[in-house]
């Protein structure tokens, strides 16, 4: 099974029409997302003044979370600790993670990238986390 | 049992007093900034009854608690908040163990349904926005089953949902 970023585009076209791509659709595909994305959906939902969200993230939870076809990745303790930090190579200086932590970008971006860091507890590799980067590029 | 849940700012406040007088070893905090009096005597409550093993249900205090979250926005602006009095390695230490009476509570779908149910602007703030962040720890506060929670921003302050549920 092909593992990849399920972008937060794809999680509002899903909220909104309650179908998969193709590729998660037939499982040959895993998508990885990430609860940063389900964050700031649940808040277009009340700017929208849509108050169906909860509906419709029960849909999402018992469809594709429930089958496998998708995975959201969160923020437990767990992992803010395997993600935030880092030994730098030149001279082993443990420090924090700089993707994890650049003030250049939103704080929840900083919780997508916390959450899709591929490090020795996840089972995604570098592509999704880089497909993912490249779709906030 | 009833928990504290705090923001960022006060976790700010917590972390620097707790490495600076070296809490882990003294056993409890002292008034300082945002963290009054009444914040502190109960927040040295809950680190009295989870330091000395009392396990007796009916004097359970709770636990203080912060969102992943707030971790996150520290380690942002880590060197501004940390003022050299902790070192990175020490921020990581207190994440992988913090102490007993201490619980960082997930970022999750759990939080999701409380976050919903947060207005996008504060009427008694005179309609300002609730910022994102803050409604996460809002959210964080709202899946505990009994709570106060102590903040600074007055968006989260000015919340009717968080009426009588503030501890200044």
């Amino acid at each position: 099974m092909k593992l990849r970023y399920f972008a937060k585009q794809e999680l509002e076209t899903y909220f909104k029409a309650h179908k998969l791509p193709a590729d998660l659709f037939d499982q040959s595909t895993m998508g990885i997302s990430s609860i940063a994305d389900l964050v700031e959906i649940c808040n277009q939902y009340k700017y929208d003044n849509n108050s169906k969200f909860l509906d419709d993230l029960k849909i999402f939870e018992d469809g594709p979370c429930f089958d496998g076809s998708l995975f959201v990745s969160e923020l437990d303790q767990h992992k803010l600790s395997s993600s935030l930090f880092e030994n730098e190579s030149d001279d082993d200086k443990f420090c924090l993670w700089l993707n994890g932590t650049d003030r250049n970008t939103p704080p929840l971006h900083s919780v997508r990238c916390l959450t899709l860091r591929v490090t020795d507890y996840v089972f995604w590799d570098l592509d999704v986390f880089q497909e993912m980067l490249s779709n906030f590029e | 049992m009833t928990d504290i849940v705090v923001d960022t700012n006060i976790l700010s406040e917590i972390l620097f007093q707790y490495f600076k007088h070296d809490v882990k070893r003294r056993g409890y905090f002292e008034p300082s900034g945002n963290l009054t009096k009444n914040v502190v005597r109960k927040i040295n409550l809950i680190i009295k009854y989870h330091s000395e093993l009392i396990f007796d249900d009916e004097y359970y205090p709770g636990l203080l608690i912060a969102s992943t979250f707030a971790f996150v926005e520290i380690a942002r602006k880590f060197d501004d908040i940390s003022q050299g009095v902790y070192s990175i390695a020490q921020f990581a230490a207190f994440i992988e163990s913090p102490p007993e009476w201490f619980r960082i509570s997930p970022l999750d779908f759990d939080i999701l349904s409380y976050l919903n149910n947060l207005p996008i602007n504060v009427k008694g703030n005179d309609g300002a926005p609730l910022e994102l962040a803050d409604a996460i720890h809002v959210a964080t506060a709202l899946s505990r089953e009994n709570f106060f929670m102590v903040a600074t921003d007055k968006t989260i302050t000015a919340l009717e949902v968080l009426k009588d549920k503030l501890l200044i």
